[in-house]
């Protein structure tokens, strides 16, 4: 997902090209749809977003800026339509954390998919801008200049978000007996 | 786990991130020495760093795709129909009206800059009068797109519709072929060219963008045919990255 192969890819978009809209989505579907599902903790949420992500991209495409890398661009338009979207169903944040908690042992640690719902509870408890912070820098490899960008906030601020966040999801980690 | 201080708790984050300077290894490997309160916090945040990382990623619902796909509306896609603009550039040389060019290297600043090199109107949507002769296709990771050799009654036209991330330049070698570059012609003020050089039998084209442009060529009196063949070559900080040739026979 280099910033060269995104701009040509946009700028053949701009011109008409499906086969482009249908690279870029393809490179881009996966990890947006994953960062906001950890951030919002729910998949059809998560679907949702992610479609709204890429619909709001193209509508925007003439504001993208090519000088700058289009995955800020577009994790930032992720980021925000998934706060967005945690605000519209705060409720189903509820049930889903009662669906961890009764699958949340150390037994179950040895599975995969229960430690990510382990670790997903985990990410749920934290604040959510916390959450972002570790969803971006675990889940989306992001460096701390690229979660600045995104974020809009200085790297110090990134640094000392990701700090805490993770003091609070070890505590967590270490009495689910995952650490 | 005793109290670590600030700055060792940072440099040890730093680390774990991979984003610790080189110029603070030293410190930071002086401190996790002396002091087992750093080695369990850079243990624990290892290990938990680990774990988020072998977290698997979550599969995007089937279909999910495709419905964001059928959800977007690109620009309806056209091969140089609606290229020339007579408000934006007065427009564009058509056949057997081609004014002679003694230009040498043309900047254009706007639309008024090429006005001197054109001739007979062609209105916004039309394609080209005359048979594409020849076509190529490119896509490299530099530029892609087409061009294409149209013959026109008493001329050619080579047509660009390329799309390059960064600035190229377009090089056209007319070779023996017995043309000379006649005219330019842009779709819009957004698709038109950086610089524009016309050396011999070489032009040159360079731009960034969206590179959507003619160029029409016309037979040099008295001359005789040729190899046929036009060279097209597309060069990237003085590198060529792409070589390709349109054949002018027909």
């Amino acid at each position: 997902m280099g910033n060269s192969r995104d701009n040509a890819l946009i700028l053949r978009c701009k011109r008409g090209d499906r086969q482009a809209l249908g690279e870029l989505i393809k490179d881009y579907e996966r990890p947006i749809y994953n960062a906001a599902y950890r951030i919002l903790g729910n998949p059809d949420d998560a679907a949702d977003v992610t479609q709204t992500v890429f619909l709001k991209a193209f509508e925007r495409l003439d504001q993208y800026n090519p000088d700058y890398k289009f995955f800020s661009w577009i994790y930032r338009i992720a980021v925000n339509e998934s706060i967005n979207q945690r605000s519209r169903s705060k409720h189903l944040q509820t049930l889903e954390d009662e669906d961890i908690a009764d699958s949340a042992n150390p037994e179950d640690a040895v599975d995969a998919n229960s430690m990510s719902r382990i670790i997903q509870a985990g990410l749920m408890e934290l604040q959510e801008n916390y959450r972002v912070v570790v969803v971006l820098r675990h889940f989306s490899d992001m460096s701390y200049k690229d979660i600045g960008e995104i974020l809009r906030i200085p790297e110090k601020t990134v640094k000392s978000r990701l700090y805490s966040a993770r003091q609070l999801m070890k505590t967590q980690l270490m009495e689910q007996g995952l650490i | 786990m005793t109290k670590i201080d600030e700055r060792l708790a940072e440099l040890i984050q730093a680390d774990i991130d991979g984003e610790l300077p080189a110029a603070d290894r030293a410190e930071l490997t002086a401190a996790l020495e002396r002091s087992a309160a750093a080695r369990g916090f850079h243990d624990e945040l290892t290990r938990m760093s680990k774990l988020l990382a072998d977290t698997p990623d979550v599969e995007p619902p089937w279909g999910l795709r495709q419905r964001i796909l059928d959800n977007i509306k690109l620009p309806e896609r056209s091969w140089l129909s609606g290229w020339l603009t007579p408000a934006s550039y007065g427009l564009a040389v058509a056949a057997g009206v081609l004014l002679a060019v003694g230009v040498t290297q043309v900047t254009p600043q706007g639309s008024e800059d090429m006005s001197s090199l054109v001739g007979t109107m062609v209105s916004r949507g039309h394609e080209l009068p005359g048979s594409a002769a020849s076509e190529l296709s490119i896509d490299i990771a530099e530029v892609q797109g087409k061009v294409r050799l149209t013959s026109l009654d008493l001329a050619w036209a080579v047509e660009f519709d390329l799309q390059s991330a960064d600035t190229v330049e377009v090089a056209i070698d007319l070779g023996d072929t017995g043309l000379s570059f006649g005219g330019y012609a842009g779709r819009d003020e957004n698709a038109g060219v950086k610089n524009l050089e016309v050396s011999g039998e070489k032009v040159r084209v360079t731009n960034q963008g969206s590179h959507q442009f003619v160029l029409f060529l016309r037979r040099v009196p008295e001359s005789s045919d040729g190899s046929q063949e036009i060279g097209i070559a597309v060069n990237q900080r003085g590198e060529t990255v792409f070589r390709g040739l349109l054949e002018s026979r027909g």
